[in-house]
């Protein structure tokens, strides 16, 4: 990894050794990378979709909240 | 350490509740208000704002604000494809991030055959730079920085020659970049990016808003306002080359 910042280095990778549980979530045509935040609800990490259209939709901006349904 | 578990079928629940609380709002809306929502204007063009730290491809700490690469490569896709969208302006507040992230939202922004417009609100600094320059014509706030200085290496450097010429490329990817898409000369973007005594305790320059025009790394000094102007210039340009 090679940053080029501004920022001080020791801010910018404070706490980097922390350990990370995502979840996917299968969509049909796309996928999902999620983090849990309770037992149907959790916080966009990734959208994995070969339709870049998914992309510009809001609802999957990362950082969104959702709540899920497992069939 | 990520690992990942696996729900297959899964569907999404806001879907649904999205529409029931849009839907409560508008009657809210009607029952208190005694009118209607506004409607809302239709774009031409779609805005992409670059801030916090570029993140690449390691997950940054979350007391870093990023901008996530790879959602936004797809949704410059997307805004290239859609036949609806007919430019794309770039709103940058950024500190810089990873030098292969930044450079490889800066080569589609170049490669885009829509018309794009950046603006350097805040701040572009670092890998903001080579971001900036990449649209067809660019903007800075007047009171906006863009600080220009040596790449540094982190983690475990290890004291051989070959560290300091893989550092120097990684560098000229950089500057090659910013002197193809932008009117300043190599030699004046080295100077400043190994000038010493302007920064404190490094080297580098920090332009203020008129100072990148004056040395041709931005096209002009403006706010949202001219940005959103010259976009709809470049898109009527654009259409009427095509007819």
């Amino acid at each position: 990894m090679l940053l080029y910042t501004t920022m001080p280095m020791e801010i910018v990778l404070e706490n980097l050794e922390k350990e990370y549980e995502f979840k996917e979530l299968d969509m049909g045509n796309s996928k999902l990378v999620i983090e849990q935040t309770g037992i149907n609800t959790g916080r966009i990490v990734r959208l994995i979709s070969s339709d870049p259209q998914d992309y510009l939709n809001p609802k999957f901006t990362p950082g969104n909240t959702i709540s899920f349904n497992i069939k | 350490m990520l690992s990942y578990a696996n729900f297959r079928n899964a569907s999404l629940l806001p879907d649904t509740e999205q529409d029931k609380s849009s839907n409560q709002a508008t009657l809210n809306a009607i029952n208190q208000l005694g009118q209607l929502e506004l409607p809302k204007p239709e774009s031409n063009f779609h805005s992409l704002s670059i801030v916090g730290q570029i993140e690449g491809h390691i997950v940054l700490p979350p007391q870093n604000k990023t901008t996530k690469y790879e959602h936004i490569i797809p949704q410059l896709v997307a805004i290239e494809q859609n036949p609806n969208i007919e430019g794309l302006l770039v709103i940058l507040n950024t500190v810089g991030g990873d030098v292969e992230a930044g450079l490889a939202i800066a080569e589609i922004i170049v490669s885009m055959s829509k018309p794009t417009v950046s603006l350097v609100l805040g701040g572009g600094h670092s890998i903001g730079v080579p971001i900036a320059v990449a649209s067809d014509y660019s903007f800075i706030a007047e009171t906006a920085t863009m600080t220009i200085h040596p790449i540094r290496l982190t983690g475990l450097v290890i004291g051989v020659p070959q560290t300091y010429e893989y550092l120097d490329k990684m560098q000229d990817r950089v500057i090659r970049f910013v002197i193809e898409h932008s009117k300043i000369e190599e030699s004046v973007f080295r100077d400043l990016m190994f000038s010493t005594g302007k920064l404190a305790r490094d080297i580098g320059t920090v332009l203020v808003g008129s100072d990148a025009v004056d040395y041709g790394l931005i096209d002009e000094v403006g706010g949202v306002g001219h940005a959103v102007r010259k976009l709809q210039e470049l898109i009527k340009q654009r259409a009427q080359n095509n007819i």
